[in-house]
C-alpha cells in the first residue's frame, strides 16, 4: 500500500508510466519539469510539493520539492489535499476520471486546481501536454492507496 | 537563369559516354557526422558546423536551395520570398517545437473512442454540433493562413517552414475531427453566419507576418485554446473530452510558435512593437463588432448551463470564461514584451490584475 501524499506514492505513479511506455509513446514525447503542490485542507496538515521530470515518454525523476523552489519548474498544479484525494478516489472508483474529475475540468476555473507558473508561456505547457498528464494521473487506478 | 546550353552540352557528353562529376567538388562543408540523440536524429542534432549557422539575413537568395548547400544565388530564379531576415522569420526553439509537433500527431480516425458515443438530449446535441460547425470554420482559416505565409519564408529558415507545415496538418485534423463529431451522433452541421466569416477573412488579408502572428496566433489561437479547454470542461462524454484535450495540445503548440516568434522579433527589433499593437487593435475591434452572434454565443450558454432552459446559468459561467480569456491574452502579451492592458479595447481588461 502507498500513502497519499508521499514521495513513494508519486514514484509508484512514475514507475507505472515508465512501464506503460507504449501508451505514452502513442501520445508523443513530453519534455517538461513540473510540480504538484498538496495544500493543507485542515489545521495541522503541512503543504507538500513534488517535482516531476518528464523526458521523452517517461518520468525520469520524482523528488520532494521545497515550495519556495516552485519557480524552478515550468508550472505547479496547486490544490488542497481534499481536492487531490477526491480526484484520486474518483479515478480509482471509475477506472479513470469521470467527466467532472479530469485535470482540465478542475483547473480551467482556476479552482479547485490552480496552475501557478513563473512565466505565462510556461503555464501553457499544462495544456500542451494535457493528454500525457491525464494518462499519468490515470495510473492511480493501479496504485493501492491509503490516504494520510 | 538556368543555363540550357549547359544541359545541352551535358546531354552531348552522355551520348559520348562521358561524365562530369563536378558536383563532387561542391564547396559546401563536407565530413559532417551528426550524432543521433536518444530519440533519434532531430533537426537540432543536424544543426552543426556551417549547417547550424542561421543567417541574420539572406539578401540575395530567393530560391529553394537548402541552407548550407553550394549554389550561385545570382543564377537562381526568385520565389519572391518576402521574409528574408532571421529577426522576422526565425526564433529559438523552432527545431524543438517542430520535432514535438511531429511526435505528438494523432489521428481523428483512430484515437477518438467514437464507438462510445451515446445519444444526447436534443438541445445539447444541437449546441455541440453548432459549436463544432464554428470550430470547423475557424480551422479552415487557421490552416489557409499559415499555408500562404509558409510560401513567403526564405528556405534558409527551414525550421519555421517545417513547423508551419505541422500547424497546417494540425488544423486539417481539427476541422476533420469537428466535422466528424457533428455528423457522428444524430445531429448535423449548423449555421454559418457572415459575421464569423468576415471576422476570419481579414486575417487572410493581412500582409505583414508579425501582424499575422499577432492576430492569428497571439490573439486568435489563444482564444481558441481557452475555448478548447472549455470544450473539455463542457464535454458530455469521453469522445468530446478526448477531442478537446488533443486539440488543446496542438493549439498550445501553435500559440507557443507565435509567441516565440514575436518575442524574438521584439527583442531584435523593438520598433516593430507598434505594428503588432495595431494588429491587436484591429483584432479586438473586430471581436467587439462581430463576436456576439447567437450562433457563436448560445451554444456555449446551453452547454455551460446544461440545457436550453439553463442558459442564464450558462451566462454567468460564460462571463468568467470571457474574463479568463482576456486575462490569459494580456498575460501572454506581457510575457513576450508587449504592454497591452492600457490599450486593450475589451472591457474585461479593466478588471484584470496582471500576475
Amino acid at each position: 500500500m502507498f500513502t497519499f501524499p508521499s514521495l513513494e506514492w508519486f514514484r509508484e505513479l512514475a514507475r507505472l508510466m515508465n512501464e506503460n511506455e507504449a501508451e505514452f509513446k502513442r501520445l508523443g514525447y513530453a519534455d517538461v519539469v513540473w510540480a504538484i503542490e498538496i495544500q493543507p485542507s485542515s489545521p495541522g496538515q503541512l503543504s507538500r510539493c513534488f517535482r516531476f521530470v518528464f523526458e521523452e515518454y517517461g518520468c525520469t525523476s520524482v523528488e520532494a520539492l521545497d515550495e519556495r523552489a516552485t519557480g524552478e519548474v515550468a508550472f505547479t498544479m496547486q490544490a488542497t489535499y481534499d481536492t487531490w484525494k477526491d480526484m484520486i478516489k474518483n479515478i480509482q472508483t471509475n477506472n479513470g476520471p469521470d467527466l467532472q474529475h479530469t485535470l482540465n475540468y478542475l483547473a480551467l476555473p482556476d479552482d479547485p486546481i490552480y496552475i501557478a507558473a513563473p512565466d505565462f508561456l510556461s503555464r501553457d505547457l499544462f495544456a500542451r501536454y494535457g493528454q500525457t498528464y491525464q494518462l499519468f494521473m490515470n495510473g492511480a487506478v493501479h496504485v493501492p492507496t491509503v490516504f494520510a | 537563369m538556368a543555363d540550357y546550353e549547359r544541359t545541352q552540352a551535358y546531354r552531348e557528353k552522355l551520348r559520348n559516354g562521358e561524365f562530369d562529376l563536378g558536383w563532387m567538388q561542391a564547396k559546401s562543408e563536407w565530413g559532417v557526422q551528426a550524432t543521433p540523440s536518444k530519440r533519434g536524429l532531430t533537426l537540432n542534432d543536424i544543426n552543426i558546423g556551417s549547417y547550424g549557422v542561421i543567417p541574420e539575413e539572406v539578401p540575395d537568395s530567393r530560391c529553394f536551395a537548402p541552407r548550407g548547400a553550394d549554389f550561385n544565388a545570382a543564377e537562381m530564379p526568385s520565389m519572391g520570398y518576402s521574409l528574408n531576415t532571421r529577426a522576422e522569420a526565425w526564433a529559438e526553439n523552432m527545431g524543438t517545437l517542430y520535432e514535438e509537433a511531429v511526435a505528438r500527431q494523432w489521428s481523428s480516425t483512430r484515437d477518438i473512442p467514437w464507438h462510445t458515443l451515446q445519444p444526447l438530449p436534443k438541445d445539447i446535441e444541437h449546441a455541440m454540433c453548432q459549436l463544432c460547425t464554428f470550430f470547423t470554420e475557424v480551422e479552415f482559416i487557421a490552416g489557409d493562413v499559415p499555408g500562404w505565409w509558409l510560401s513567403q519564408i526564405n528556405a534558409a529558415y527551414h525550421e519555421t517552414k517545417l513547423f508551419m507545415a505541422t500547424q497546417i496538418m494540425d488544423e486539417a485534423r481539427h476541422l476533420e475531427v469537428f466535422r466528424k463529431r457533428a455528423l457522428a451522433n444524430g445531429g448535423g452541421l449548423g449555421k454559418c453566419p457572415s459575421e464569423v466569416e468576415e471576422g476570419l477573412k481579414y486575417i487572410f488579408d493581412l500582409r505583414s507576418f508579425p501582424q499575422m502572428l499577432a492576430r492569428l496566433h497571439l490573439f486568435g489561437e489563444g482564444r481558441v485554446l481557452t475555448l478548447f479547454r472549455l470544450g473539455e470542461l463542457i464535454a458530455q462524454n469521453e469522445v468530446e473530452k478526448t477531442i478537446f484535450r488533443l486539440c488543446a495540445q496542438d493549439e498550445s503548440r501553435h500559440l507557443a510558435f507565435g509567441c516565440l516568434q514575436l518575442r524574438y522579433l521584439i527583442a531584435q527589433d523593438p520598433d516593430r512593437i507598434e505594428e503588432i499593437q495595431e494588429a491587436l487593435d484591429i483584432a479586438e475591434q473586430r471581436v467587439l463588432e462581430l463576436g456576439a452572434t447567437p450562433e457563436q454565443v448560445e451554444p456555449l450558454l446551453i452547454l455551460l448551463g446544461g440545457g436550453v432552459d439553463r442558459m442564464q446559468e450558462g451566462m454567468e459561467k460564460f462571463a468568467f470564461i470571457r474574463k479568463k480569456t482576456v486575462q490569459e491574452y494580456l498575460q501572454r502579451c506581457h510575457s513576450i514584451g508587449i504592454d497591452r492592458q492600457e490599450r486593450c479595447l475589451l472591457k474585461e481588461a479593466k478588471e484584470i490584475t496582471l500576475l
